[in-house]
């Protein structure tokens, strides 16, 4: 699994029932400073969904006027299940490891 | 508040990017977060979006152009998803669509590529031809500055004529706009190797020929100035062919002695082999040493030489900034100043320049352009056979369309399907035919005269595969039209009413009839046209020559002035080597002429006689004239019909007599009397003799009235003709004639040695080549137009089976419907055959210059050609005519 996919996974994993795109691609940029494409996000977020790692859904129109139906993304079983993967393999590879990386 | 907009450009365009559906989510949250950061500052809001749309775009892109079919299988149901298919991914699944549904009809699918394989096939074929000839007709460095410069004899029609030395010096000398003149004359050499001695061709040149052509010898030195002047030591250039295979590739060969049958030279260079003479085709039976292996500077004072000896091609440089126009004009001008200071041999005479490529190329542009168009109309005829039969496919395929229509498939699928349909059987055609033609151009090549230039380039290649891929796919564009045109709107309840065959609606009728028409009178055109050019590739090879010219051989010799003074020495040389030659062993008859039928254009006049009035303007009193030597008849083996050929007693102290042909005869004596007439020559001169006519001093026609002066009598002819006829082979003819003209006199060159079976091949050749390929054409078009119009007829007919059904079963008589139906399809191709003759009569005017004793409007061409359409036609139709009124009414209703 790619970086950028486990970014989207884990932001997602924050945005709870606000799992749209931009949603996803602020966390990312918030926690990382990483300022990704929201093409990007969006992409990664189909081959996610391809992948059977999130599904998506249409949700209500937004309460104001003109307001369009936006998509939402959850994470399946099998998308929190690689994500839990994901983080448990990289807290071993770095237990114990000095790397000068501050959590923020 | 007013919202926010993000920059429209940069919104639009990630819209489109993303594909109508994708984007609307999209944006709709970039809009959102543009809001937010819009409060915060403008300009970077703003900046922030164009960044986010740029950077988005490549990955947006990929995604959309090659995902969409994968989304379609991992979710059917959704509507949505299926229409966020992928552009690529669609086009990707309609190839694989139409392919397994072409394989599905073989038989449709091998006609339509064979017949288009057969009009690819001959336009990829032709059109190696043209790229190696008309593209690329001549490699010099130099090429956009050369010219060849011609004299223009004086006489009715302007007929070109090589150089003397002196006309060449003076026009070097006097002509500003050309910064060079070179010269050069075929002079074959008989080469003495230790092994053996060879005869190889060889070339008499200019000491600047490779510099005015811009070629430099790969070994040694070119020919200087000191080379090319009388008495100059022998030097010599051979080619690289000639280098390699006889003398060992080697080195030395710079500076060593060659014996030549004039003595012997010492070697000063090589010259490459990429290098050879210009060939010149439209000069009928101008000799080019092609191919020569030996160059000798002609070492000769040139304006010491006598006027008279045409015998050089000229090839001039322009100087840089100088036109074509100028150069053109200072030669008439020259050419002017020369008629007044030498009025005995350059009265009337003219001068012109022709670019070197239009020299090449000359005439024969003309056919190749004809046989374009011809080949083009062909391709024609393919392609409307090709939309017939997909029209008729696209008919039994109407209820697929309908049904596709119904379940909710735009237009848009369904044009797709006929593009990619027709663009894959035009490619499959462009396979098969470039494979045809890589066949086809090599027998084009095998068959084709020598005369004709740069054969050996003629290949299929890069240009020529460019051209079969851009045909093919305007092919595909022009046939795929017919069915694309049907997928407009269907008329989905008519359609379903109709039944599975599919009726025959109106507009596809009106569709039909119009092809019909069109193929009919394409048909016509082509067939006409080569109707015509087979009729007259007959008669070329028909011609009745009036002698029996095996056995012949000719060869040009010229008395230069400082051998040969004064005139008395000429007339009694060459009376002397016409004696010589005919005593040779195994010689018949020996003779001279100034001009050899065929070989180049006779002067011209018009005749005055003795005793009658001045002639009016408009009589037409036009003559040819030419001077021989007495043996010359005998020679040439022409038959004596009256009186008496000139002999030795009519010397220049005798009466001045003349000798006529037939032609002559017949036009001004049609009375028969012309013996007892006198011409009017500067002197009354006495008509001796009428000889029979020469069927090959033209290819038009009437054979034309002749004068023949006596050699003897005459004061200017220093360039004259051999012609001698002998049992010999050639070879060892020409090594005896030549010998016993050194031992007259070593100096007389003796050049442009051919049989008269090669001087009428080599006129010949470019028109019977023309007419054959066309015929090659013309069978094809046959073909196609035969089974295209049998094709569509008898399908019309089939069509209209319900229709006849219906007739009969109310009533109607079987043979009123056969009659019915068959007058309706006549009715068509009549209509067709009208357009075709229109268009034939509009084009015969074209190929007039390639015809022969056949005039463009020849009735029976027309008659034969409209009858063989219309039979065809009448078959189409009535085949499936009888067939439909026999079977029983009830039958075909029931289906």
């Amino acid at each position: 699994m790619g970086e950028l996919e486990l970014c989207v996974l884990l932001g997602l994993v924050h945005a709870r029932e606000d799992g749209y795109g931009m949603r996803v691609r602020q966390e990312i940029e918030q926690r990382t400073g990483q300022d990704v494409a929201i093409g990007s996000v969006y992409v990664t977020l189909h081959r996610l969904e391809r992948k059977g790692l999130v599904r998506s859904r249409e949700s209500e129109p937004l309460p104001v006027q003109g307001g369009r139906r936006r998509r939402l993304y959850t994470l399946t079983p099998a998308g929190l299940a690689a994500v839990r993967q994901s983080t448990r393999v990289l807290r071993g590879m770095t237990r114990g490891l000095d790397l000068g990386v501050e959590p923020r | 508040m007013r919202r926010a907009m993000p920059p429209r450009f940069w919104r639009w365009l990630l819209g489109r990017l993303a594909g109508r559906e994708e984007s609307e989510l999209l944006l709709a949250e970039l809009d959102l977060e543009f809001e937010s950061r819009f409060e915060a500052g403008r300009l970077a809001a703003e900046v922030w979006y164009r960044r986010q749309v740029l950077r988005s775009a490549f990955p947006v892109l990929r995604e959309r152009l090659t995902v969409g079919a994968q989304r379609w299988r991992t979710d059917p149901v959704n509507v949505n998803e299926r229409r966020r298919r992928s552009v690529l991914a669609s086009w990707v699944q309609e190839f694989r669509y139409v392919v397994r549904s072409l394989s599905r009809a073989p038989g449709f699918t091998l006609i339509v590529v064979l017949t288009l394989a057969l009009g690819i096939g001959a336009n990829a074929s032709v059109f190696s031809v043209v790229n190696a000839l008309m593209l690329q007709p001549v490699a010099y460095p130099n090429a956009e500055r050369l010219v060849v410069a011609w004299e223009i004899s004086p006489g009715s029609g302007e007929s070109y004529m090589y150089l003397s030395p002196p006309n060449l010096q003076d026009w070097r000398d006097r002509v500003r706009s050309l910064e060079a003149l070179a010269a050069f004359a075929a002079a074959d050499q008989f080469v003495t190797l230790p092994e053996e001695t060879l005869r190889v061709r060889g070339a008499l040149v200019s000491w600047n020929l490779g510099r005015t052509l811009g070629v430099q010898p790969r070994l040694g030195r070119d020919f200087r100035p000191e080379d090319d002047v009388a008495g100059a030591p022998p030097v010599a250039l051979i080619s690289e062919e000639l280098w390699r295979e006889r003398f060992g590739a080697r080195e030395d060969v710079v500076g060593s002695p060659i014996r030549l049958s004039t003595g012997e030279a010492t070697v000063v260079g090589v010259l490459p082999a990429s290098f050879d003479f210009p060939p010149a085709i439209n000069l009928e039976g101008q000799v080019i040493p092609q191919h020569a292996q030996i160059f000798l500077p002609f070492a000769l004072d040139y304006a010491a030489q006598h006027r008279q000896a045409h015998y050089m091609t000229a090839i001039g440089l322009l100087r840089d900034g100088a036109t074509l126009e100028s150069v053109r004009a200072e030669l008439s001008t020259v050419a002017r100043a020369l008629a007044v200071e030498y009025p005995a041999t350059n009265e009337g005479r003219g001068a012109t320049a022709v670019p070197i490529n239009y020299a090449v190329l000359g005439e024969f542009g003309t056919a190749l352009k004809l046989l374009l168009g011809a080949v083009g109309l062909v391709l024609l005829i393919a392609c409307v056979n090709v939309a017939n039969l997909m029209l008729g496919r696209s008919t039994t395929r109407q209820r697929e369309y309908a049904i596709r229509a119904a379940l909710g498939a735009g237009q848009r699928p369904l044009l797709r399907q006929t593009i990619v349909e027709s663009q894959v059987l035009a490619t499959l055609g462009g396979i098969v035919g470039l494979a045809a033609a890589v066949v086809g151009t090599r027998l084009l090549v095998r068959i084709a005269p020598a005369t004709i230039p740069n054969l050996d380039q003629v290949s299929v290649d890069g240009p020529v595969v460019a051209f079969a891929i851009a045909i093919s796919m305007l092919t595909g564009l022009l046939f795929g039209l017919v069915p694309a045109l049907r997928t407009r709107a269907p008329n989905l309840q008519a359609l379903m009413m109709l039944g599975g065959r599919g009726g025959v609606t109106r507009s596809e009728s009106r569709l039909r009839g119009g092809l019909i028409i069109a193929e009919v009178a394409l048909s016509l055109l082509l067939l006409f046209g080569a109707g015509l050019l087979l009729r007259s590739l007959r008669a070329l090879q028909r011609i009745d020559a009036g002698v029996a010219i095996e056995n012949v051989l000719t060869a040009r010799l010229s008395l230069a002035s400082t051998l040969f003074p004064d005139a008395a020495r000429v007339r009694s040389t060459y009376a002397e080597l016409e004696q010589r030659l005919a005593a040779l062993p195994g010689v018949e008859a020996a003779g001279f002429a100034f001009n050899v039928p065929l070989a180049s254009d006779f002067q011209g006049t018009s005749a005055r006689f003795e005793g009658e009035a001045p002639p009016g303007p408009d009589e037409d009193r036009r003559t040819h004239f030419t001077s021989t030597t007495p043996g010359y008849f005998a020679a040439m083996g022409i038959p004596l019909l009256a009186g008496r050929v000139h002999d030795q007693r009519d010397d220049a102290d005798a009466p001045p007599v003349v000798v006529v042909n037939k032609a002559f005869a017949d036009r001004f004596f049609p009375g028969g009397d012309a013996l007892s007439h006198r011409l009017l020559w500067q002197q009354p001169v006495a008509i001796i003799g009428v000889v029979g006519d020469v069927r090959l001093e033209s290819i038009t026609d009437e054979p034309r009235p002749i004068i023949y002066f006596p050699h003897a009598q005459t004061n200017s002819y220093r360039s004259m003709t051999a012609i001698v006829r002998s049992g010999l082979p050639p070879e060892a003819l020409l090594t005896s004639v030549r010998s016993e003209i050194r031992s007259v006199d070593p100096g007389i060159p003796v050049f442009d040695v051919a049989t008269m079976n090669q001087v009428i091949a080599r006129a010949l050749a470019g028109p019977r080549f023309s007419a054959t390929l066309l015929m090659v054409f013309a069978f094809l078009a046959l073909a196609l137009a035969a089974v295209g119009i049998y094709g569509v007829v008898s399908y019309m007919v089939a069509q209209q089976t319900r229709d006849i059904a219906v007739r009969m079963a109310l009533g109607a008589r079987p043979n009123d419907e056969l009659g019915r139906v068959i007058g309706s399809g006549l009715r068509l191709v009549s209509l067709g055959l009208i357009l075709g003759l229109l268009a034939a009569f509009a084009t015969g005017r074209v190929l007039t210059s390639l015809l022969f004793q056949v005039q463009p409007t020849d009735p029976v061409v027309l008659l034969g050609v409209s009858a063989f359409l219309m039979l065809t036609a009448v078959v189409a139709a009535a085949v499936p005519a009888i067939r439909a009124s026999r079977t029983s009414p009830l039958t075909v209703l029931r289906e």
